[in-house]
C-alpha cells in the first residue's frame, strides 16, 4: 500500500513538469540564491500585473531555489522574488517571442542586519522598498522627551548627522528638507532638524527625484543628491481656532460672544467671554466642549460606589461639581436681564497624566416686575390674596475648578478634583400685598402689607475629591478607594422691613403689625465622605461586589436679629437662632452580578445607619432651646437586569429603594415668621421619606428602517412621605409644617413611536406619556387626597424636501384633570398646548431664512383661564468672507410683541397666578466671525 | 536482500519525511488572536456630511479618548478558516457585557466556499456560496507583526468606500485573513481600514501540534441571501444614512 502510495506521488509529481499549453500562454522560470550561490528553496514569486501592481499569480520555489511558472496568460509582468530576510526582487519581464522565458540565476540580497534588528525587531518599524532606497516610520523610535529631529535621526540606521547639522542618508547627502512636502524655512536643511520635536514627527522617508516607473521597477538610477520629507503626526499638528459674534439691537438689547483656542497634540488653551442683555444665554453644548475640550467628559469620576457602580460604563460630563457648566444651555428667566460671563481653561493631557485648570467668571442681573394673584379656599370663605413686587438681582460668581488623573499604570489610577467657588449676590424685594376675605358677595380686606426687603450674601464653597482605583492581576477583581471633603459658608445680611395692617371682621382696621428688622446670619457646612468597594469574579460570569459609604455633615447656622426702634439696633431674642447640626449616614451593601452576552442581572441590599444630632437655641430671654438626636435604620434593596437582545432590542427592569432624611429646618422646632402671614414651624418627630421605585423599559430600533420605538414605566411608592400639615386660624394666618405620611404614589410612562414615511423625506414620531399621582396634605387636621392624571401626546414632523427647504413641526396636548376628595368643588381640568413650525430656507442671492413660530395655549376653565401666546421669530442672513467665515444676520424676535411669562399653578386648596414683565420685540443686526467656516444649512445640526 | 530492503525503507521514509514536511510547510493548524481596535473619531471624522468645525471639534474633545478594543480569533485547520469573537460581549470592564452582533466567517480555500452569518443592520443574513477573492495589489513595504515578516498590499472596498491595507506573512501559507478578507500568498495578520480608523492586528499566533477540527457552528441561522444583494441594501443603507446625516455605521460593522 505504502509504495502504491509512493509511485502515485511521484507520477504526480513528475506529471507537473508535462503540461501543454497553448501559444498565447508563455512559461517563467528562473533560479533564487542568495549573494553566495546557497539555493533559497520555499521563497515567494508572485506574478503582478505591471500597471497597478495586481497580484495575478504565485507559487513557492523548489528545494534548489527554482521556480517555474507554466501556461500563465503571454503579457508583461513584474516577477517579483521574497524571501524571509532578503530585500524583495523585482524585475519587469517583457515576454519574448518564445514560450519559455527564462530569468536565470537571480541574486538576492540580504536586509542589513542592523534594519533587520533595529527597525524591523525593535521598533516594529514597517519599511517601504524602492529600488535601493528604503524608509521607514520613524515614530516608533524611542527618544527623550524635548528631543529634536535631529537627536532622532542620529539614532536611525544609515543614517548620519555632522557636527554643524549636515546630513548624509546612505553615504549620499541630503539637501533638501521638507515638512509635509513643503518647504522649511529656506534653505538651509538643518534649520527643520534642529528645530522641530521627536515627539510630532510620524514618518520620515527619504527620496531621490526618480520616476513613478523606476520606483516601481526598482530600477536604480545614479547616486543622486536626496531630499527628506517628515511627516506631522496627527495630533502634533498645532493649531488655533475661534469665533466671535457680536449683536445690537433694539430695546437696549446687544449681545457679544467670543471664544479663542490654542492647542497642541498635549496642550489645550481656551478663552471664552460672553455678554448681553437678552437672556438668550447663547453659549451651547458645542461650545461648552470647545470651552472644555479634552476634559469637556470624563469617565469614573463619579466616587460615591454602590448598586450599579463598579463598572467604568458610566461618563460623567463635567458639569455637576463645577460651576462652568452651569453657566451653559441655561434657560431664560423671565424678566429683563444683564449677564456677563467669561473663563479661561487649560488641559494638559499626555501618556498617563492630565491636568485640567479651569477659571468662570459668571455675572447675572435680572430686574424683573412680578404680579401674583392667588386664591386660597377655605371651608367657611375664600382668600384673595395680591402680591405686586419688584425684584431687583444681581448675582457675581467666581469658580476655579481643577482635576488631575494619573494612570499610574495598567492596573493603577489615581484621580484628585478641587472645585472651589466664591461670590455675592445683591437681591432687593419691594411691593405690596394684600389679602382679602371673599364671601358670597363682598371681599373684606383682610390684611395688607407693604414690605421692602433687601439682603446680601457671599458664599464660599470648596470641595476636594480623590478616587483611588485599582485592577488586579487576576480578572474582575477591583478596589475602589474615595473620599472627599466640603466647605462651605455664607454670610447674609438682611434688612425686612413691612408695615402689616390687619382688619377686623367689618374691614375696620383692628392692629398694625411693623415689622423693621436686621438679619444676619452666618452659616458653615462641613461635610466628609468615605467610601470603598470591592468586586471579586466568584465563578464564570458572576461577579461579587460590596460596598461601604460613609458621610459625616455638620451644618452651624448663627443668626442674629435685631429690631431696628428708633435708629437703635436692639436683639429680637425670640427669632435669633443658634444651631449645630450633625448629620452621619454609615451605609454597607452588598450585591451579586451577572454578565453574559448582553445579558446583566444584579441583586442586592444594602443597610443604611442615619444619625441626626442637631441642638438650637434662640435668644437668651426666649427660652427656647431643644436637641435633637435621632437614629434611623433603613434596608435598601436593589434589583437591575438589563437585557441586550437580537434585533437592536433591549429590555431593562429595576427596583429600588432610597431613604431621603429631613432637612434640618424641617426638624427643628424653629418658628420662621419672616413672612408674618405664612409661618412655617419645624417638625423634630420627622423620619426619612422612603421611596420605593419600580421601572421597567423596552426599546426597538431598526437601522435599515430608521424605525424606533419605545415604552417606559416607572412606579413609585412612598413611605412616610414629607406631606404639608397646615392651620389657617381665624385671622388667616397659615401655620405650616411637615409631618409623615405613607400612601402617596405616582406612576409615569412614556411611549415613543418614530417611522419615516418616505426616506430622508418626511419622517414622523410621535409619543404618549400618561401620569399619575396620588398626594396627600392636612389641612386644619382634615386629610386632603389630590389624584392628578394627565394624558399628554406630542409629535414631531420632519419635512425635508430638498437641500433649500426644511420644515420641523413639532406640538404636544396636555390634558390634566386633578381630582379632591374634600373639597372636589376645586378639581379642574386644564388644557396646555404647544406647537412650534420651524421654517429654514435657502433664499436668493446666498441668502438664507431661520423662521421659529411658537403657539402656546393654557385653559383652566374651573378658574375662567386663559393664556395665549404666539412667538414668531425670524432671521435672514449670509455667509460672508472668504471660505465662508463671516455671517451677517438680521433677526427679528417675538415679531408680535406677546412674550409675557404668565404661569398658573394650582393645589387642594389654592390656586395662583403669576405674571412678569419680559423683554418682548427687538430687531438686532450681528455679524459672525469663525475661523473654522460656518456652514449654511437648512437641515438641524447632524449626528454622529 | 536484507539491505535492500533497508535502502528501500530509508527511501520510503525519506520519501514520507518530504511529503510530511511539505504538507507541513503548506498548512498551518493553530489559531491567530486579533485585536479589533475601532477608531471611532476616525471612523465619524470621514462622514461625509459633517462641517469642518464638527470635525475638528471631535479630534479636539474626544481625540485622546478615541480607540475600543474588541478581541478576535481566527482558527485555522486543513486550509479552512474560522474567524469570530475571542470572548463573546466581554467588554474591557468585567462585570458588563454587551451583545454582539452575530459575526461568524467560515473560509473553505480548498473548495473556495465562504459561509457566514453577518448581523447587518439588525438583520443576521447567512451567506453560503462560491468565494471569491478580492483584487490585490502588492505594495514594496515590509514589517513586521507577531513575529512574523508581513508583505504589504492593498485592495478598496467600493462600496463602503475604504481604503484597505492587508499585511501578509508567506511564513504562513494559507490564504486566510481576519474580517471578510483573504486571498493572498499568506497569512494577513494586520488590516488597517481607511487610515487607521479600524486596525485589526495580531497579538499572538499559536501553532497547534495535532490536527483540530474547527469549530464551527451547529447551526446557522439567519437569513440566505448572496453576497450582491447584501451588498446592494448596504450601499443603499449607506446612501441613505448619509443623506439623512446618520452615522451608517450604526448596525453595520465597518
Amino acid at each position: 500500500m505504502k509504495l502504491k502510495y509512493l509511485i502515485l506521488v511521484i507520477i504526480f509529481n513528475c506529471s507537473k513538469s508535462y503540461i501543454h499549453s497553448q501559444s498565447s500562454s508563455i512559461n517563467i522560470q528562473g533560479r533564487l540564491t542568495d549573494t553566495l550561490n546557497a539555493p533559497l528553496p520555499g521563497a515567494t514569486i508572485l506574478l503582478l500585473d505591471p500597471l497597478d501592481t495586481t497580484l495575478i499569480s504565485y507559487i513557492k520555489s523548489e528545494n534548489d531555489g527554482s521556480f517555474n511558472f507554466k501556461g500563465v496568460k503571454r503579457m508583461k509582468y513584474i516577477v517579483k522574488a521574497n524571501y524571509l530576510g532578503f530585500l524583495p526582487y523585482m524585475y519587469l519581464l517583457d515576454p519574448a517571442d518564445e514560450k519559455l522565458n527564462d530569468l536565470g540565476i537571480i541574486k538576492l540580497k540580504e536586509i542589513a542586519s542592523e534594519l533587520m534588528e533595529v527597525v524591523i525587531k525593535a521598533a516594529k518599524a514597517p519599511i517601504s522598498i524602492r529600488g535601493d532606497t528604503i524608509e521607514y516610520d520613524a515614530s516608533t523610535f524611542k527618544v527623550p522627551a524635548g528631543s529634536t529631529v535631529e537627536d532622532l535621526l542620529r539614532r536611525l540606521p544609515g543614517m548620519e548627522v555632522d557636527a554643524n547639522g549636515g546630513l548624509k542618508s546612505e553615504g549620499k547627502d541630503v539637501t533638501k528638507v521638507t515638512v509635509e512636502g513643503k518647504r522649511f524655512f529656506g534653505t538651509d536643511p538643518s534649520a527643520a532638524t534642529k528645530n522641530l520635536p521627536a515627539e510630532g514627527i510620524s514618518k520620515i522617508q527619504i527620496f531621490n527625484e526618480e520616476t513613478e516607473e523606476k520606483k516601481l521597477t526598482g530600477v536604480s538610477s545614479k547616486p543622486a543628491d536626496k531630499t527628506m520629507n517628515l511627516q506631522l503626526k496627527e495630533e502634533f499638528k498645532k493649531g488655533g481656532f475661534g469665533k466671535m459674534v457680536a449683536g445690537a439691537g433694539l430695546e437696549e438689547t446687544y449681545e457679544l460672544k467670543g471664544n479663542y483656542n490654542k492647542f497642541n497634540s498635549k496642550e489645550q488653551f481656551s478663552i471664552i467671554g460672553n455678554a448681553n442683555t437678552t437672556g438668550r444665554n447663547g453659549l451651547s453644548w458645542n461650545d461648552y466642549q470647545d470651552f472644555k475640550g479634552s476634559s469637556a467628559n470624563n469617565w469614573d469620576d463619579d466616587g460615591e460606589f454602590g448598586f450599579g457602580s463598579g463598572g467604568d460604563r458610566y461618563i460623567s460630563y463635567s458639569t455637576d461639581d463645577d460651576d462652568s457648566g452651569s453657566s451653559f444651555f441655561g434657560g431664560g428667566k423671565a424678566g429683563f436681564p444683564e449677564n456677563y460671563t467669561g473663563g479661561v481653561n487649560y488641559n494638559f493631557d499626555h501618556k498617563k497624566n492630565s491636568l485640567t485648570a479651569t477659571y468662570f467668571y459668571n455675572q447675572k442681573a435680572l430686574t424683573s416686575n412680578t404680579l401674583l394673584s392667588g386664591q386660597t379656599f377655605l371651608p367657611d370663605a375664600n382668600l384673595n390674596n395680591l402680591n405686586e413686587s419688584l425684584n431687583e438681582n444681581i448675582n457675581k460668581n467666581h469658580s476655579i475648578d481643577f482635576r488631575y488623573e494619573n494612570k499610574i499604570d495598567s492596573l493603577n489610577t489615581i484621580l484628585i478634583s478641587s472645585n472651589t467657588s466664591f461670590g455675592d449676590q445683591n437681591n432687593n424685594n419691594s411691593g405690596l400685598i394684600s389679602l382679602k376675605q371673599q364671601l358670597i358677595d363682598t371681599s373684606i380686606i383682610s390684611n395688607e402689607s407693604n414690605f421692602d426687603n433687601s439682603y446680601n450674601r457671599s458664599s464660599y464653597l470648596t470641595k476636594v475629591s480623590a478616587i483611588y482605583r485599582k485592577k488586579f492581576r487576576k480578572k474582575g477583581r477591583s478596589l475602589g478607594l474615595s473620599s472627599s471633603f466640603i466647605f462651605n459658608q455664607n454670610d447674609k445680611n438682611a434688612e425686612q422691613y413691612s408695615d402689616n395692617k390687619f382688619y377686623d371682621k367689618q374691614g375696620s382696621l383692628d392692629s398694625i403689625l411693623l415689622i423693621n428688622q436686621l438679619n444676619t446670619t452666618k452659616s458653615t457646612k462641613n461635610e466628609i465622605a468615605a467610601n470603598a468597594m470591592f468586586t471579586e469574579p466568584i465563578i464564570k460570569k458572576f461577579y461579587w461586589s460590596g460596598f461601604y459609604n460613609f458621610n459625616h455633615r455638620n451644618e452651624d447656622l448663627n443668626r442674629d436679629v435685631f429690631d431696628k426702634v428708633n435708629g437703635d439696633l436692639v436683639v429680637n431674642d425670640f427669632l435669633t437662632r443658634i444651631y449645630d447640626n450633625t448629620i452621619q449616614v454609615n451605609r454597607v451593601g452588598s450585591f451579586l452580578r451577572y454578565s453574559n452576552q448582553g445579558t446583566n442581572i444584579s441583586a442586592g441590599i444594602a443597610n443604611q445607619r442615619l444619625d441626626l444630632n442637631g441642638n438650637f437655641s434662640s435668644g437668651p430671654s426666649s427660652g427656647l432651646s431643644g436637641i435633637v438626636d435621632r437614629t434611623f435604620y433603613n434596608w435598601l434593596p436593589n434589583l437591575d437586569m438589563n437585557f441586550d437582545l437580537r434585533g437592536n432590542k433591549s429590555f431593562n427592569l429595576s427596583y429600588g429603594v432610597s431613604a431621603k432624611e429631613p432637612s434640618i429646618r424641617e426638624l427643628q422646632p424653629i418658628v420662621d415668621n419672616s413672612n408674618p402671614l405664612y409661618i412655617k414651624i419645624g417638625n423634630p418627630d420627622l423620619k426619612p421619606q422612603i421611596e420605593h421605585d419600580v421601572s421597567l423599559g423596552f426599546h426597538k430600533f431598526d437601522p435599515a428602517t430608521f424605525l424606533n420605538i419605545s415604552a417606559n414605566i416607572n412606579f413609585s411608592y412612598y413611605d412616610n412621605q414629607f406631606v404639608s400639615d397646615q392651620i389657617v386660624d381665624e385671622n388667616f394666618v397659615t401655620n405650616s409644617r411637615t409631618i409623615n405620611y405613607s400612601g402617596g404614589q405616582s406612576v409615569w410612562t412614556w411611549m415613543n413611536f418614530g417611522f419615516p414615511i418616505i426616506k430622508n423625506k418626511f419622517t414622523f414620531n410621535i409619543n404618549y406619556n400618561p401620569n399619575y399621582s396620588k398626594s396627600f396634605a392636612f389641612v386644619n387636621e382634615i386629610k386632603n387626597t389630590t389624584n392628578t392624571l394627565s394624558n399628554r401626546v406630542g409629535f414631531n414632523i420632519n419635512f425635508t424636501p430638498n437641500p433649500k427647504l426644511s420644515i420641523y413641526f413639532n406640538g404636544s396636548v396636555n390634558v390634566s384633570d386633578t381630582r379632591y376628595d374634600i373639597s372636589s368643588g376645586q378639581n379642574q381640568t386644564t388644557l396646555d398646548q404647544n406647537f412650534n413650525v420651524d421654517l429654514n430656507m435657502a433664499l436668493f442671492w446666498g441668502l438664507y431664512m431661520n423662521s421659529s413660530f411658537n403657539y402656546s395655549k393654557f385653559e383652566n376653565a374651573r378658574f375662567g383661564f386663559n393664556r395665549e401666546r404666539p412667538i414668531l421669530n425670524i432671521s435672514l442672513y449670509k455667509l460672508v468672507l472668504k471660505n465662508n467665515r463671516g455671517e451677517v444676520r438680521l433677526a427679528l424676535y417675538d415679531a408680535f410683541n406677546k412674550n409675557l411669562s404668565i404661569n398658573q399653578s394650582s393645589n387642594f386648596n389654592s390656586v395662583t397666578q403669576t405674571s412678569t414683565s419680559t423683554l418682548s420685540r427687538y430687531a438686532m443686526v450681528s455679524f459672525s466671525y469663525n475661523i473654522r467656516g460656518i456652514v449654511a444649512s437648512t437641515k438641524k445640526d447632524s449626528w454622529w | 536482500m536484507r539491505k535492500n530492503f533497508i535502502i528501500k525503507v530509508l527511501i520510503l521514509i525519506f520519501f514520507m519525511v518530504k511529503c510530511y514536511s511539505e504538507v507541513f510547510s503548506q498548512n498551518f493548524e493553530g489559531e491567530i488572536i486579533y485585536d479589533r481596535n475601532y477608531y471611532w473619531v476616525k471612523v465619524n471624522n470621514q462622514l461625509p456630511y459633517l462641517s469642518l468645525e464638527e470635525r475638528e471639534r471631535m479630534q479636539y474633545t474626544y481625540g485622546k479618548k478615541d480607540g475600543w478594543t474588541t478581541k478576535m480569533k481566527l482558527s485555522v485547520s486543513n486550509n479552512q478558516t474560522l474567524y469570530t469573537y475571542l470572548d463573546e460581549g466581554a467588554s474591557e470592564n468585567p462585570g458588563w457585557t454587551w451583545r454582539q452582533d452575530e459575526f461568524i466567517i467560515f473560509r473553505d480555500l480548498n473548495t473556495m466556499k465562504r459561509k457566514e452569518l453577518n448581523e447587518t443592520m439588525g438583520k443576521i443574513y447567512l451567506i453560503d456560496e462560491e468565494l471569491r477573492f478580492p483584487k490585490w495589489k502588492i505594495l514594496n513595504e515590509i514589517k513586521e507583526v507577531a513575529g512574523y515578516l508581513c508583505m504589504k498590499a492593498e485592495t478598496t472596498d467600493t462600496i463602503k468606500n475604504q481604503k484597505i491595507a492587508a499585511w501578509f506573512t508567506d511564513q504562513i501559507p494559507v490564504s486566510g485573513g481576519p474580517e471578510l478578507l483573504c486571498g493572498l500568498p499568506g497569512m494577513i495578520l494586520e488590516l488597517d481600514i481607511n487610515n487607521g480608523a479600524v486596525i485589526i492586528t495580531a497579538t499572538k499566533v499559536t501553532k497547534a501540534t495535532t490536527f483540530k477540527a474547527l469549530p464551527l457552528p451547529k447551526k446557522w441561522r439567519g437569513k440566505l441571501i448572496s453576497n450582491i444583494d447584501l451588498q446592494k441594501n448596504i450601499q443603499k443603507h449607506i446612501l441613505d444614512a448619509v443623506k439623512n446625516k446618520q452615522n451608517p455605521y450604526w448596525g453595520l460593522r465597518y
